[in-house]
């Protein structure tokens, strides 16, 4: 890591209410669903795409 | 061992508490989430962190979140509540930081019941969930409320 991508240029005075960002996009995978669920919501519809289809979702669904 | 039967929403009572196992805490896994979910300098690099407001290396709130949600899956597991899902939290505060090399556990308590508009099949159950680390200080609490199936609607 960089010295540059710790640095902080705006703080709390200069960050006005009402602005906004629009951020990029991120695509879920199964894999990382998978690897999601079996490390912190071991519940079978995000870990298993099998088991998952007999479930209320009908698939994989990640953890929220 | 046999599994206990499952618990529908009908069965799980207002001041029921689950108590959780203990999870450590590493640097690892600190870094691991990180990377993928929080990149702040703090919960990266162990230099960066102490000369940070922090002063060590900590978990991302976001993490420690994802490992109260573990803790708790584990015993949903065991106790075999139909769980459905979460359906909201209508509010979270995070106290203190998790440091690499502490240990947490959570309580939750049941603190209400409600329908789950649009849903007939299952209820809502709203836990107080606070976590707690090794010198029992709350560094987390937040309310959730989890979807849980209904008996009725299981056997239809």
């Amino acid at each position: 890591m960089s010295e540059t991508s710790f640095l902080r240029s705006r703080w709390f005075e200069d960050i006005p209410v009402g602005e906004f960002h629009v951020f990029g996009s991120y695509t879920s995978s199964e894999q990382e669903i998978i690897e999601f669920g079996a490390l912190y919501t071991p519940q079978i519809y995000h870990t298993d795409p099998e088991a998952a289809l007999d479930t209320r979702y009908r698939g994989l669904v990640a953890s929220k | 061992m046999k599994a206990p039967a499952t618990l529908y929403w009908e069965d799980i009572d207002t001041g029921r508490v689950l108590k959780t196992g203990l999870l450590d805490i590493d640097a690892p896994g600190i870094r691991g989430f990180a990377e993928k979910f929080d990149p702040q300098p703090y919960h990266l690099d162990r230099d960066a962190a102490e000369a940070s407001l922090f002063g060590g290396l900590c978990a991302s709130g976001w993490h420690v979140s994802a490992m109260m949600m573990k803790l708790i899956s584990e015993e949903l597991i065991k106790e075999n509540i139909a769980l459905v899902g979460s359906r909201k939290v209508p509010w979270l505060e995070w106290y203190r930081p998790v440091f690499e090399g502490d240990t947490i556990s959570a309580t939750a308590t049941v603190a209400d019941k409600t329908e789950a508009d649009g849903d007939a099949d299952c209820g809502l159950i709203g836990f107080d969930i606070e976590v707690h680390n090794q010198n029992d200080k709350k560094v987390m609490a937040l309310s959730a409320y989890l979807m849980v199936e209904k008996r009725d609607a299981a056997h239809v």
